[in-house]
């Protein structure tokens, strides 16, 4: 035991020991790669989402209580002409109505068109 | 452990990245050593480095005491080694030819100078055992008890040990003493 490191093979077997664990100990060039970041929560996106839905939800709403649900008649409510009409309740002069359109439908384009976007780009 | 180390231990546990890859360069030398002498494979050392500090950066939380990093990233480097180590013997168990080609044909990084080349042929004649003793002791940052602690042996049979690996590398290298010397 005490004889340890007393010669001169001994001492830099030592040396090398020491310097074979220490920084830069591993081979030139290798490098761990550093560990991604975690994606964030896509927050604007799911509130894009949100505003959509209100909006739409809220035209929805109007467009149904223009009908005559009582009739019982569906097929008569659900033709080309009277879904089409499901925007018709907005008056261009109201700056409300306008804003909200042009929120909802381009939180709608944003939130799905970049992941389709995204989608396409892997495939080409 | 240095100070500084402390530091960035510190900061990487509050979700600092920059500091841990600080931590990461710092500990590269060591990890990869062990890593290396455990599997004799060059890459798959390298592989097993990065696996070592990706489970570190994950389990960080977990860690209770700054000044315990060193010994805490050894434990991990260790298990992940020894978890490789199972799972390429299984392989060759079951035939597998690539796992029996690495087995017979051990890299070695070709950075490495012609005494660090020597050494560790010398140190893959140990017992695993040995092998991971050596690195281990002379990792400046692990005191004796830390050793025995990231082993599993008393603190007591770490010297007798680690004088029977010397003894065994010498007796290795006396062969190689002019290229060591010279």
């Amino acid at each position: 035991m005490n004889s340890w490191g007393n010669d001169k093979l001994e001492k830099r077997i030592d040396e090398l020991l020491s310097s074979s664990v220490c920084t830069g100990a591993e081979p030139s060039g290798f490098r761990v790669s550093l560990i991604p970041l975690r994606p964030a929560f896509p927050w604007y996106k799911v509130a894009y989402v949100l505003i959509a839905a209100v909006v739409l939800g809220f035209f929805m709403v109007q467009w149904f209580q223009m009908q005559k649900l009582e009739t019982g008649n569906y097929d008569s409510i659900f033709t080309a002409e009277s879904v089409s009409g499901l925007f018709s309740g907005i008056n261009s002069s109201e700056l409300v109505s306008i804003v909200a359109i042009v929120i909802g439908l381009g939180g709608t384009l944003v939130a799905f068109l970049s992941e389709r976007n995204r989608v396409l780009h892997r495939m080409l | 452990m240095r100070e500084e180390d402390g530091k960035l231990v510190e900061a990487a546990m509050k979700g600092n990245r920059d500091a841990y890859g600080l931590l990461v360069r710092n500990y590269t030398g060591f990890v990869y050593s062990m890593a290396y002498r455990m599997t004799g494979d060059h890459h798959h050392a390298e592989d097993i480095c990065q696996d070592v500090f990706l489970k570190g950066w994950l389990k960080l939380s977990n860690l209770k005491e700054l000044k315990a990093f060193p010994g805490w990233i050894s434990t991990i480097a260790r298990r992940t080694c020894l978890n490789a180590m199972e799972k390429k013997n299984r392989k060759m168990e079951l035939g597998e030819e690539e796992a029996v080609l690495v087995n017979l044909n051990p890299t070695m990084p070709s950075s490495w100078d012609q005494s660090r080349c020597i050494l560790e042929k010398a140190i893959a004649k140990l017992a695993p055992q040995e092998r991971e003793l050596i690195t281990l002791c002379y990792f400046q940052e692990l005191n004796s008890a830390e050793v025995a602690e990231v082993m599993g042996i008393p603190p007591g049979t770490i010297r007798v040990y680690l004088h029977r690996a010397r003894l065994k590398l010498k007796d290795l290298l006396e062969g190689s003493k002019d290229e060591l010397l010279g």
